[in-house]
């Protein structure tokens, strides 16, 4: 029976071929705007997330409130304090707790400066942990150990002439606050800024230097293997709002987990590729409206044809079922067509991004939920858009049918 | 040319297929609407942004040091300008007066609650004028900065607003805490339309030098002489600069920009991203201009047999192609219409939501030009997408078309 209704709708749509491409090129600059926007707009999302090389599962991050313009801890009124790891590490799950500053410097070499900045690397014990967790390799050279003092280890972008007209080596001396600095590692490269621009000192260098004392910018906690992240994250924060004297719901610090991190960032990235795809959307809507158009269209060519069908024992439901079938197929159609063209586009975007910006930063990426979903989504607004018309098809009276003239 | 009876024949029908047409004229909506409203609050944000400049003027010039990874300094750098380079710009050629600008981090406490915010603090007893142009500082409540008192302080809009930033609004004379100290509030700026400058704390020199022991300046504001030519005064500073902190051209750790510069470069990113998201609401259009042309076929298909009267009674082919062209261009016109207005209407609910939650620099603007462009791009498209069938329907044989069922 299915059958049947399905190839009248074809036969239908075949005879008004003019009409049924227009109907579908509607709906599919609609899916095809949408699809690529989509597919690129993942693409960037990620590249940006996997820019802030997030930290393992298992550590909890801590930073002062402030107003932070700049990286974690800048602009903290109330810092962290030195004596808060210890305390830290005595707490149930804690295995580790690692402090680090973060300093802005105006780095020199080659007769020319570059902006930007330093962080300290814990000593000792926790040195293992901190390169653990940061999970950064040695491409050149060697990392840093306890006894150094004027050394440096760099990341990856320096081992480029492009920052200052001559590529860093391992045995080059960099100048930091005008004091030079034996470059004794460069770091593998990691795709990511905050790494591939990394300046590392020991931490009691940069106390020096810097005269930090008693404070960090942030902290990171490594958790014990078995100990619930969620629970040490609220021991922490306890310890810490006693420490610092301030009330539930007033903390002047955050401790996050990667997980929360991660999730506060792709919130704010998705506020904006939701604005994006709405507005491409709409032209899905306007199609929509074309694919109903087109159906009223139809039932009144076939106002005849109805008549008789139902003259001959053709119920309500199966002209309702042939009209929809009809609407559902542009959609669908439309939406195959769309899916094609729309990731084809994305791929030329692709490609032209790439050799303009000569990275291959930016590529596309198409989760299978993608064209399924526009698949889904076509052929509902096609089905949608012919409920009224094709509802108006069944309701007609064979007797009106068969005699209107037109 | 076009004749009032044809214009009648393409109303005639329009009503006719009432239900069609009404689809029609919504699809068209639909996308004017959309490209309306998107390229109202352009033109409202570039508005905010030239307003911006000529209320600060083109002899102001600023100074920073450089930094970080993203071109300007956190609040902690190392990198930076302090007494000695106030006084190399106030030497530089052509300076007329500059004056050195305080940021810190604020907690600021009041009635029990504790938020953080930006501490501004300069000589606003020296160059009052200098200040409160740069940042178009109005007094909206009480009275401006009193440079002589460094216990007072005077506060962004958003201060006088409920739940904005304290639960209580603020109100002249009351106290607040900030970073544990105490101060009076002596007025109150008005809205200038982001959240940060809104809630900022605004501080004598004395206050940000001594209370709270800032001794770095994140800007350098400086005004030229009137009628100098600000790109000779810009290099006589970088000069001055560069003498005083000992560095060649090639490895400045500062940099010198007019606002005019700052604002032309803030425009030009502006109007890019508007442009993308205009370009992607135009597709909206092009999708309805399909519509129309398929409507126009179906509706030609429909009236053959009366083209084929209308010929054999002596049109001509041009006649036949106007009233059809001039058929798709009414009802796109039509769907403009309603689309203007629809966008006008949305354009100002959104607006008023955006301002509620603190951004009232996304305004629309609405202008007569913008209504009439849109109408008129709505017509082209309507005429565009009817070429082509009213040119087929044109070229019917008098003969096929009478004969045609």
């Amino acid at each position: 029976m299915i059958k049947d209704y399905a190839r009248l709708a074809f036969v239908s749509l075949r005879k008004r071929r003019l009409r049924s491409w227009l109907t579908m090129i509607g709906i599919f600059i609609g899916i095809a705007s949408v699809v690529s926007l989509i597919s690129l707009g993942e693409g960037l999302r990620q590249l940006v997330v996997s820019q802030f090389n997030l930290l393992g599962t298992d550590v909890l991050t801590i930073t002062a409130s402030g107003v932070a313009f700049g990286p974690p801890g800048s602009g903290a009124i109330n810092p962290l304090k030195e004596s808060y790891l210890s305390d830290i590490e005595r707490i149930v799950g804690a295995k580790t707790a690692i402090g680090r500053n973060i300093e802005e410097i105006k780095l020199e070499f080659n007769g020319r400066s570059d902006f930007t900045y330093l962080a300290s690397v814990p000593e000792e014990e926790r040195r293992k942990e901190f390169e653990r967790i940061v999970q950064i390799e040695i491409a050149d050279g060697r990392n840093l150990k306890d006894s150094d003092e004027k050394k440096v280890v760099l990341g990856s972008n320096y081992a480029n002439a492009d920052r200052f007209g001559k590529a860093v080596r391992t045995g080059d001396s960099i100048f930091i606050k005008g004091k030079p600095y034996e470059v004794v590692g460069i770091l593998e490269k990691k795709g990511s800024f905050i790494v591939d621009g990394s300046v590392l000192l020991n931490e009691r260098v940069v106390k020096d230097v810097f005269e930090v004392n008693d404070s960090y910018d942030i902290m990171v906690v490594v958790a014990k293997q078995g100990y619930d992240l969620g629970s040490l994250k609220e021991r922490v924060e306890n310890y810490l709002r006693k420490e610092r004297d301030v009330k539930k719901g007033e903390e002047d610090f955050s401790v996050q987990s990667p997980e929360q991190q991660l999730k506060d960032l792709n919130a704010i990235l998705f506020a904006v590729q939701f604005f994006l795809y709405s507005i491409a959307a709409i032209s899905l809507i306007v199609g929509g409206i074309g694919i109903a158009n087109t159906m009223y269209t139809s039932v009144i060519e076939r106002t005849k044809q109805i008549g008789i069908m139902k003259s001959i024992g053709a119920q309500k439901n199966d002209i309702f079922t042939i009209f929809l079938i009809e609407s559902g197929f542009l959609g669908l159609v439309g939406g195959v067509l769309g899916i094609f063209i729309g990731l084809g586009f994305a791929y030329v975007a692709q490609v032209a991004a790439q050799s303009f910006t000569g990275t291959d930063l930016i590529k596309m990426t198409v989760p299978w939920v993608l064209p399924a979903g526009a698949l889904a989504f076509s052929f509902v607004i096609g089905s949608i858009a012919g409920l009224m018309p094709a509802l108006h098809a069944a309701k007609l009276k064979p007797v009106d049918a068969l005699n209107e003239t037109r | 040319m076009i004749k009032t009876e044809m214009m009648r024949y393409a109303f005639e029908h329009l009503r006719k297929r009432k239900k069609r047409s009404f689809l029609t004229v919504l699809s068209v909506a639909i996308g004017i609407a959309a490209v309306t409203t998107l390229i109202s609050f352009g033109m409202g944000i570039s508005d905010y942004v030239n307003s911006f400049s000529e209320k600060m003027g083109k002899d102001k010039l600023i100074i920073q040091a450089r930094g970080g990874a993203f071109g300007a300094p956190s609040l902690d750098s190392n990198v930076v300008l302090d007494e000695g380079d106030l006084e190399a710009v106030e030497k530089a050629n052509g300076v007329m007066e500059a004056t050195g600008v305080y940021v810190f981090s604020a907690e600021v406490k009041y009635n029990d609650q504790k938020k953080y915010t930006v501490g501004f603090g300069s000589d606003f007893k020296k160059h009052p004028k200098l200040l409160t142009e740069a940042y178009s500082l109005n007094v909206a409540e009480g009275q401006n900065i009193d440079g002589n008192d460094k216990t007072k302080v005077v506060l962004g809009h958003n201060y006088l607003i409920k739940d904005k930033i304290f639960s209580k609004p603020v109100s002249l004379r009351d106290k607040i805490k900030v970073n544990g100290k105490e101060f009076r509030v002596v007025g109150f700026y008005e809205a200038v339309g982001n959240p940060q400058d809104d809630s900022q704390v605004y501080f004598t020199r004395d206050a940000a030098e001594e209370t709270f022991e800032q001794k770095s300046y994140r800007f350098i504001l400086a005004r030229s002489a009137p009628g100098r030519d600000t790109t000779q005064i810009v290099s006589s500073i970088r000069k001055e600069l560069r003498d005083h902190r000992d560095q060649s051209s090639s490895n400045e750790d500062f940099f010198v920009q007019t606002f005019e510069q700052m604002i032309a470069t803030f425009s030009l990113v502006l109007d890019a991203i508007v442009g993308v998201v205009v370009l992607v609401a135009l597709i909206s259009v092009v999708v309805a201009g399909v519509n129309i042309t398929n409507t126009m076929f179906a509706a030609i298909l429909e009236r053959t047999k009366e083209i084929g009267v209308l010929k054999a009674i002596g049109s001509k082919n041009i006649d036949i192609l106007i009233i059809f062209v001039f058929e798709s261009g009414l009802l796109s016109l039509v769907g403009g219409v309603f689309g203007v207005l629809t966008g006008y209407l949305i354009g100002v609910a959104a607006g008023k939501a955006v301002a509620a939650a603190g951004y009232a620099l996304f305004k629309p603007l609405f202008t007569w030009g913008l209504a009439a462009g849109s109408l008129l791009f709505a017509f082209l498209v309507g005429v565009l997408s009817g070429l082509i069938p009213a040119y087929r329907a044109s070229q019917l044989k008098p003969v096929d078309a009478l004969h045609y069922e």
